[in-house]
């Protein structure tokens, strides 16, 4: 059983560390395993599949961005929310001729697509900014 | 080929640890982990995980190389490490660093003349 959950640990690794190591560190799971108790080593490779993904990977450029991105939205989205409510956006508008929209949902539309825009936008610079950031480093 | 061990010093006790086991003799990832664990009478273990996420650090750098020699009776899953030529100039940096580390350590705490403790 703990075999199965340490090869399904190994599995959920990036491509690259589990094709060069899983074997490997299957095989000394094997061997702990005959001679005493794994527990260890299933905290260790909770430890490695963080530790691969967050820092190896470059996952933590989409994390680091989509987090980043989510704290500005949500700022920038309350700040908008407060101060803009003035009695130009409280005036009713008609969006075509269908029907008219009432304001409180003219100005939630507004909002939604602003905070969805800004977090395209944000998300993507980010990324192209940290990831230029890093080939730099990397290159020095 | 790298020739300046310095942009590496100092080693993390990781790393440290696991040229320190491949000084001596070509060893698979177990034997490290074995050898580390004795070198530090079981006060450092290594999980594979740390292993060989510093292992591939190393092998990148060229500090550690891979044998890709095996033994007849050996588990076919395993490879043999050794430690190559920058491996073995990082880790005498390291040690003179060390080394210059304890010598001011006891200079310092050199007890006083009058001091009983």
């Amino acid at each position: 059983m703990t075999r199965i959950l340490y090869r399904s640990l190994l599995g959920l690794h990036p491509t690259v560390f589990r094709r060069r190591f899983a074997q490997e560190m299957l095989c000394i799971f094997d061997e702990v395993a005959a001679e005493g108790t794994t527990a260890a080593l299933i905290a260790d490779a909770f430890v490695s599949l963080g530790r691969q993904w967050l820092f190896r990977s470059g996952a933590w450029i989409a994390i680091a961005a989509v987090l980043g991105a989510f704290i500005q939205v949500t700022v920038g989205g309350f700040s908008f929310f407060l101060f803009t409510r003035g009695p130009g956006l409280n005036s009713p508008r008609v969006y075509g001729t269908a029907a008219p929209m009432s304001p409180a949902a003219a100005e939630l539309i507004q909002l939604m697509l602003w905070t969805s825009g800004s977090l395209v936008v944000i998300v993507l610079l980010t990324t192209l900014w940290i990831r230029n950031f890093t080939r730099r480093i990397d290159g020095h | 080929m790298q020739e300046d061990p310095s942009p590496y010093i100092p080693l993390s006790a990781a790393n440290l640890h696991i040229l320190l086991s491949l000084a001596a003799e070509d060893r698979h990832g177990y034997g490290i982990m074995q050898e580390v664990a004795r070198q530090s009478e079981g006060k450092y273990k290594l999980g594979p995980g740390t292993l060989y996420d510093n292992l591939r650090k190393m092998l990148d750098t060229g500090m550690v190389e891979e044998t890709g020699k095996l033994a007849p009776d050996d588990d076919p899953r395993r490879r043999y490490y050794r430690l190559s030529g920058f491996g073995k100039k990082v880790l005498k940096a390291e040690v003179a660093r060390l080394e210059s580390v304890i010598q001011h350590a006891r200079l310092h705490l050199r007890p006083a003349p009058g001091d009983r403790s």
